[in-house]
């Protein structure tokens, strides 16, 4: 038992040691947990305010589309009823220059509204991505937390099972203790030697 | 080249255009509108490109070092079970002796 004491005083001052977080930093990862939360929020916002404008420029440039096709279709049909005007041989060339211009008038209307509805994708998928980015900050912080407080879970366990208030406590009790258990061995010692320097005499 | 650039460059052409007589008027019109769809469909690009700048780290990654984090603190509180366990062993110890 006096070989155990020393190394059991030992182990518990490394431990108290190694557990010793500084208050300010436990309620500073705390109020970290809260700034996660508004910063969510935040990027939550600007996500939807992103969105929405991102929607609102498709419809603009749609409606421009249209737009545009409407006058080609109307500008074609008034030209379409020139033709008639113009010499024999020119006609046919006009014409089909025409119909391939409307066709690929068409065809680019057609590109253009499917690269509007990717891009709106994209920034939905980026801004989905960044929100995502930031819970995962705020898990990376949870598991720091989880750290920082565990010699609060070590003070659950002691409350519970030892019915000491806190590690402080304890060490304070421990600390009150220590001399007089060693008192004790010297007192315990110094009989045994008495004792023994009886059984000599 | 920015889209406002290239809108003027459009409307420029196409003042050019209306100069022009029947049929090289419309069949001229006709190329513009094809370019100005062409700048409608670049509304978003300056958007897009600066959310594609942001270069998110793998979640995969950060998913892998918060199990390592919490896993590390599994055991350091089995570490603080141990000391818990080693008081109980002296306070036991101390009421024999006392």
């Amino acid at each position: 038992m006096q070989r155990l004491l020393p190394r059991m005083a030992l182990t518990l001052c490394l431990l108290l040691g190694a557990c010793g977080t500084p208050p300010e930093v436990k309620q500073l990862s705390m109020a970290q947990i809260g700034y996660f939360d508004a910063a969510i929020r935040a990027v939550e916002l600007q996500s939807e305010a992103l969105l929405l404008a991102a929607q609102q420029i498709r419809s603009q440039a749609e409606a421009r589309i249209v737009e545009i096709e409407k006058s080609s279709l109307a500008r074609n049909k008034t030209l379409a009823l020139e033709l008639s005007s113009l010499e024999g041989g020119r006609q046919e060339a006009v014409a089909e220059e025409m119909l391939s211009k409307v066709a690929r008038v068409s065809r680019t209307a057609a590109a253009a509204r499917s690269k509007l509805a990717r891009d709106v994708a994209m920034i939905e998928r980026k801004t989905q991505a960044l929100r995502g980015f930031i819970g995962k900050l705020k898990q990376v912080h949870l598991a720091l937390d989880a750290y920082l407080q565990s010699e609060q879970a070590g003070e659950r366990v002691l409350r519970d099972v030892l019915k000491q208030p806190s590690v402080q406590r304890l060490l304070t009790t421990a600390n009150e203790l220590l001399p007089r258990v060693t008192g004790t061995m010297d007192e315990i010692k110094a009989l045994i030697g008495d004792l023994n320097r009886g059984d000599e005499l | 080249m920015t889209r406002e650039e290239l809108a003027a460059k459009i409307r420029a052409l196409a003042e050019v255009a209306t100069t022009l007589e029947e049929p090289d008027r419309s069949l001229k019109l006709g190329d513009i509108d094809q370019l100005e769809i062409e700048l409608a469909a670049m509304a978003l690009e300056e958007t897009r490109a600066r959310l594609e700048r942001v270069q998110l780290p793998d979640v995969e990654q950060i998913d892998a070092k918060i199990a390592a984090a919490r896993d590390a603190t599994k055991s350091h509180l089995f570490r603080v079970d141990a000391f818990n366990a080693a008081l109980g062993l002296l306070k036991t110890a101390a009421g024999i002796l006392l």
